[in-house]
């Protein structure tokens, strides 16, 4: 009953707005300030602060919000890079105007003091994106900025676009400005580009040339450039559809790419002759168009993004920027064609990269003018790699996404590439020009995904093939080349060793021991060469460095067995006493030690001597060398040492294995 | 008176003496038939120091009688010593004694003692030179002698000896006096003899001996040749004797030093 009157009902009013405003008020007062470390795109961190309340346990950023992330590089470049992200919240949202810049600055100009801070100049480059929020949204200007910094003042801009965003969609006008080129179009309500786009780019002295880029409501239609009388000339693109004009139905609505981009460089601009001319040629046409192209690519093409990530993202509080689209008529590749375009493509790299190898292998460049087969094959090859570089373009266009935006067949009609190989080829071979013919495939007239396919596995599969052989040849040549000289050296260590065992040379050091081993020896050598003649290249180039050292072993024992028989004589001389003959007042000499001499001369040596020549290898040559060396060492030991027992011992007759007992051999 | 007489008669018989055997001197030498013996020798130098030597010979020797040439029957035994000096490689000298048996010239005959001693006292000076690829010795030896003859009556007498002997090395079969090598050894020598009871024999005798010897080593060396001596007889100058001798020599020299003392001294000049 209380409760229905009129003045109660104000009062309850004014008691739930009172208790609403209060625990807003309340509310309003707790205003937090934060600073500390952050990260920004998850990856960079930097200093951040912000303002921010907390509402149910959870941080609500309000107000001024600055983050900004320096590293100084004073060692390498004396320089500072720096990013900064900057704006307002509100209730958790980005909220009227942010700005995002990237430094890298380097300390130039003069020094000075603010209060109590040390302040320089400096110069750089900035990158510098502008926009207003609302509500999370991006709405009202949005500038982009590249520029030169010179002791602290903007200097050079090398990138400027201002647009305009409602409420996330970009529409209305656009300004733009890249040096020697302005800008200016303007965006649909549904944020296509649309009407005429006007670039003005800035010939020598004070002229200008007007370019004029008519869209359809996202779809690229007309495009012009002014003459030198006011006149409308219309550039022409074969290939890149400009006809349907509606910017409906058969239209691909695509976000723009830089394969929507491409897709204009493909197509083929047709202009007149004496047009052209006045550009100096297609090519500097081509240039302010690639110029023009550029602008849009960066003003299109994620105008939002800094090296890949969107600068307003690096903090939440905001809606992602929707794309600027564009519409295009897609000529799209059956499934069949889209596999023989990517086959191609790496068939052709494939093909590349055996050309690349061979073409920068030394060995190729040194062999061709020697070697017939290296030489007729890098003509091919030079042929190859021609004809591939010709091709290369229409193959990497059609491989590429964007020639699906254009008519790809109309621009192949257009594209004057035939592949036409030679009957005969010439080259060089010791100054001497030969002429030889090579099976290359049919000449390619018509350029369709399918014949271009056929054309390059055929080509793949020679290319290959004749890579091996060239590398086989040049092996082979090289291996021959080195194998040639090693067997002039093997065939002068065998008559070496036949000379000096032949005692062809008349040494005067030739002795019995040499003697002894010759039939032996020049047996071994005469082996050895014969199994090594007998081999295959590939076995030779293994063998010869073997086979050749163990020629040189036997020739090594030709000195030893010199050495020995000097050492015979010295035994001999060891083992003899010079006595004074009373009767015929002569000295004469005598054997000491006789019977151990006895046995020596003759039971062991000649046990050593003949078992030198039995069976004789090159490997087993030193050990018996060894084995007389030690004889010897033995027998000259023994002369200085009493021997009293052993002579005794010897007295008998003992057969050899006993007597090699007795002496410790 | 007396004396006189006997003075008188003495030189008449004296003077006489000559032409009475002046009156049975032959107008010409005469030779008496040759004889034939066997000398077997052994010749041992021992080396006692550097440079001295003992020289020990011991020499058997035959002659040939009615039944048997050359060893019909036993002659004499030597035995000859003395000490060396080694000079220098070219030149040693000896000095030493002999004693020599002289057996009985007619074996069974009681007026012929079986044996008699004869001692000498020797000394010798040999040369020795090289010569291409042999060796030529100059030997001088001197000898004293006191010898007897076997038959019982016999008187002592005391000689002197003067030998010259002159013999070569020459080796056949290896480039120098080596072991193993064979050697030809021309031989001659003279020897003089002088004393009371020589009157007209100096000429004792005189000996050609080629011998061929063999060294077997340094200190082993055999020889065997044939000598032919000649020389006048004591009782008669005019009468010479004959011989022919067959001769076998074995040399033997040993080193008898302590073994650090055998090293020999260093040969420059060789």
């Amino acid at each position: 009953m209380i409760l229905t009157r009129p003045g109660h009902q104000v009062c309850i009013i004014l008691f739930l707005l009172i208790t609403l405003w209060t625990r807003y008020l309340s509310a309003q007062s707790t205003l937090h300030t934060y600073k500390g470390k952050a990260a920004l795109f998850d990856s960079v961190s930097g200093k951040v602060s912000y303002q921010y309340f907390l509402q149910n346990k959870d941080t609500i950023k309000n107000g001024d919000y600055l983050f900004q992330h320096f590293v100084e590089y004073y060692k390498e470049t004396d320089s500072i890079h720096g990013l900064e992200l900057g704006g307002k919240f509100v209730q958790n949202l980005k909220h009227g105007p942010w700005h995002f810049t990237s430094k890298q600055l380097s300390i130039s100009g003069n020094v000075s003091t603010i209060g109590t801070k040390i302040q320089y100049d400096a110069s750089g480059k900035e990158l510098l994106y502008n926009t207003q929020f609302q509500n999370g949204k991006v709405n009202g200007p949005y500038t982009i900025t590249d520029r030169h910094i010179e002791e602290s003042q903007p200097a050079d801009t090398q990138f400027f676009v201002r647009m305009n965003y409602q409420d996330g969609l970009i529409t209305g006008s656009l300004e733009g400005f890249m040096p020697g080129m302005k800008v200016s179009g303007q965006f649909d309500k549904d944020g296509f580009p649309d009407g005429d786009w006007i670039f003005l780019h800035q010939l020598s002295g004070d002229k200008s040339w007007k370019e004029i880029r008519f869209y359809d409501h996202g779809f690229f239609s007309r495009h012009y450039y002014e003459g030198p009388n006011g006149q409308l000339n219309e550039l022409k693109h074969i290939g890149f559809d400009t006809l349907i004009k509606s910017g409906k139905g058969l239209l691909t609505r695509l976000p723009a790419s830089t394969a929507y981009f491409r897709a204009l460089d493909y197509s083929n601009i047709v202009m007149n002759v004496s047009e052209e001319k006045a550009f100096a040629g297609k090519n500097q046409l081509q240039h302010y168009i690639s110029n023009a192209n550029a602008f849009m690519q960066k003003t299109l093409i994620a105008p939002e993004q800094y090296n890949k990530k969107s600068v307003w993202q690096g903090v939440e509080g905001s809606d992602k920027m929707s794309p600027i689209r564009v519409k295009v008529s897609k000529f799209s590749y059956t499934e069949q064609e889209r596999l023989l375009n990517e086959d191609n493509k790496r068939i052709l790299d494939e093909t590349n990269s055996l050309l690349y190898n061979c073409f920068n292998n030394s060995n190729t460049h040194t062999n061709r003018y020697i070697n017939r087969d290296v030489g007729l094959f890098y003509e091919v090859l030079t042929v190859y790699s021609r004809q591939l570089a010709g091709v290369a373009p229409v193959i990497n266009f059609l491989a590429d996404s964007a020639s699906e935006y254009v008519n790809h067949y109309e621009i192949l009609k257009h594209t004057p590439i035939t592949l036409n190989y030679p009957e005969k080829l010439k080259y060089v071979i010791q100054d001497t020009v030969v002429a030889a013919s090579h099976p290359f495939p049919e000449n390619l007239q018509t350029l369709t995904s399918e014949s271009i396919n056929k054309h390059l596995n055929f080509v793949f599969e020679d290319v290959r093939k004749i890579v091996i052989l060239i590398e086989k040849a040049i092996v082979n040549y090289q291996a021959q080349g080195a194998l040639s000289i090693k067997e002039d050296r093997l065939i002068a260590m065998k008559d070496s060793v036949i000379h000096l065992f032949s005692n062809q040379l008349a040494d005067k050091k030739y002795n019995e021991l040499h003697a002894a081993l010759k039939d032996s020896i020049l047996q071994a050598s005469e082996h050895i060469f014969q199994k090594y003649a007998q081999k295959d290249l590939l076995k030779k180039l293994r063998d010869i460095d073997s086979t050749y050292a163990c020629l040189e072993t036997f020739a090594a024992a030709y000195p030893t067995l010199i050495e020995y028989h000097n050492r015979l004589h010295e035994i001999d001389e060891e083992y003899t006493r010079s006595v004074w003959n009373p009767y015929t007042y002569t000295y004469m000499e005598e054997r000491v030690k006789s019977r151990l001499y006895t046995v020596f001369e003759k039971e062991l040596f000649p046990y050593f001597k003949n078992n030198l020549s039995r069976a004789l290898t090159c490997h087993n040559i030193n050990q018996k060398l060894g084995a007389m060396d030690t004889l010897l060492k033995k027998m000259q030991k023994l002369r200085m040492v009493d021997t009293k027992e052993l002579e005794k011992q010897l007295r008998r007759k003992r057969n050899i294995d006993e007597y090699l007992t007795l002496l410790g051999l | 008176m007396n004396r006189y007489i006997y003075t008188v008669v003495i030189f008449i018989i004296t003077s006489a003496a000559p032409l009475v055997y002046g009156q049975n001197r032959p107008g010409k030498s005469i030779v008496n038939a040759p004889t034939t013996g066997m000398w077997n020798g052994f010749y041992g130098k021992f080396r006692l120091t550097n440079k001295i030597f003992w020289d020990a010979q011991f020499h058997y020797r035959r002659v040939g009688d009615d039944q048997l040439d050359y060893v019909g029957r036993m002659a004499q035994i030597y035995n000859r010593h003395a000490l060396s000096y080694l000079v220098n490689n070219r030149f040693s000298v000896s000095l030493g004694g002999v004693l020599r048996l002289n057996f009985t010239p007619e074996p069974g005959n009681s007026n012929f003692r079986n044996v008699v001693l004869e001692p000498r006292i020797w000394h010798e000076y040999l040369f020795a030179m090289p010569l291409w690829n042999s060796m030529v010795y100059h030997r001088v030896r001197i000898e004293h002698r006191w010898s007897v003859g076997n038959a019982t009556d016999a008187e002592w007498m005391f000689r002197n000896r003067w030998r010259y002997k002159f013999y070569m090395n020459i080796p056949l079969n290896k480039p120098r006096l080596m072991p193993g090598a064979l050697y030809f050894t021309p031989d001659i020598e003279i020897i003089m003899q002088t004393g009371a009871r020589v009157i007209d024999s100096p000429l004792e005798d005189f000996r050609v001996n080629p011998s061929l010897g063999y060294i077997f080593n340094p200190n082993v060396k055999f020889t065997a040749g044939v000598m032919y001596t000649t020389g006048q007889t004591l009782s008669a100058g005019y009468v010479y004797t004959s011989r022919w001798i067959l001769r076998t020599n074995l040399y033997i020299s040993m080193d008898l030093r302590k073994k650090q003392a055998r090293i020999p001294s260093t040969r420059f000049f060789d």
